[in-house]
């Protein structure tokens, strides 16, 4: 089911991580947009229709670096 | 002073637009270049190169790349690759440029890599053609991305860049039964004998940040989900670098 996920065009998100029991699938990770997040909860039920689905998703969003965060190689 | 910013595994989409941009708003401040470590797009769309390409206009340093393997998905690397050059981002594949920052000269060699694992648990170039094929072609990446390394003798700071990783260090957590299909090991011969001062790539998002080669030369994963910002820099002190590896 995770190939599925990471591979589903609306997300394409490869840092999800999936947990599926009897009755609930849970799918975990990082997405870069609410959009993709949501996307996360239709795309999961649509492959395991009938089971709860908690989507505990968290967005991330790519700042720049903190300024003198530079790393000194030689 | 040198200082260099890279990200790789940005995988932009046609739903990125405007949300790549805020985070490279101040990259011209803080870098002299900007390096793109591969898996530019999400699956190698051109749509989604142009996408990209958008989002990183503007920034107001160069930008210099290596495709990753999703820029191969769609079979249109070709066109994502010339989308990129249109619009400035310059893309190396078994290539090398040279930028002058401040006086300083820094040259950057770059290949997408493959893999093929790591020294005592690698494919080998022998059986069906298939694993030949598979092999020959990380041999072929690893040999071109070393010439190119040796076209910079002279340089002042020489950077090794690419989507594959050269060493395991940099995988972290990745599962070690895919550890073949992340890098190789001829990369990071590669990088040695091409006398680099850098070491950059991507593709590894459950790996670790840094590495080093066996001849001493440090590795750097900057796939994003790894440094979680748009992009980190390295900086170098101009020409110490030569002196400090000679």
């Amino acid at each position: 089911m995770r190939d599925q996920l990471i591979h589903d065009p609306r997300l394409h998100e490869q840092d999800l991580t999936v947990r599926v029991e009897e009755t609930r699938v849970t799918v975990g990770g990082r997405v870069s947009t609410p959009e993709r997040q949501r996307a996360v909860t239709l795309a999961a039920q649509e492959l395991m229709p009938g089971k709860e689905i908690a989507n505990e998703t968290v967005v991330v969003a790519q700042d720049e670096p903190e300024p003198g965060g530079d790393e000194r190689m030689a | 002073m040198i200082r260099v910013a890279a990200v790789g595994d940005l995988h932009a989409g046609v739903d990125s637009r405007g949300l790549l941009r805020p985070g490279f708003e101040r990259v011209a401040e803080r870098a002299d270049l900007l390096l793109l470590a591969g898996d530019l797009t999400r699956c190698g769309d051109p749509d989604e190169a142009r996408v990209l390409t958008e989002e990183l206009s503007d920034v107001g340093l160069p930008r210099i790349a290596v495709l990753g393997n999703h820029d191969y998905e769609a079979g249109r690397e070709d066109e994502v690759r010339r989308i990129l050059e249109q619009a400035g981002i310059q893309v190396l594949e078994g290539e090398s440029t040279v930028l002058d920052a401040g006086g300083v000269r820094v040259g950057i060699a770059g290949s997408k890599g493959f893999g093929g694992g790591f020294t005592g648990a690698c494919a080998t170039d022998f059986g069906e053609p298939e694993m030949k094929a598979f092999v020959r072609h990380t041999k072929k990446l690893a040999s071109h991305l070393e010439e190119a390394l040796r076209e910079l003798d002279g340089v002042d700071v020489k950077i090794a860049l690419m989507h594959y990783a050269p060493v395991e260090a940099t995988l972290g957590s990745e599962p070690l039964e895919i550890y073949p299909f992340l890098g190789s090991y001829l990369l990071a011969e590669a990088v040695d004998h091409g006398g680099a001062h850098l070491a950059i790539h991507g593709h590894a998002h459950r790996g670790a940040e840094k590495g080093v080669t066996p001849g001493g030369v440090p590795v750097r994963n900057v796939a994003q989900p790894v440094i979680r910002h748009a992009y980190y820099v390295y900086s170098f002190n101009g020409k110490s670098a030569l002196a400090a590896t000679a």
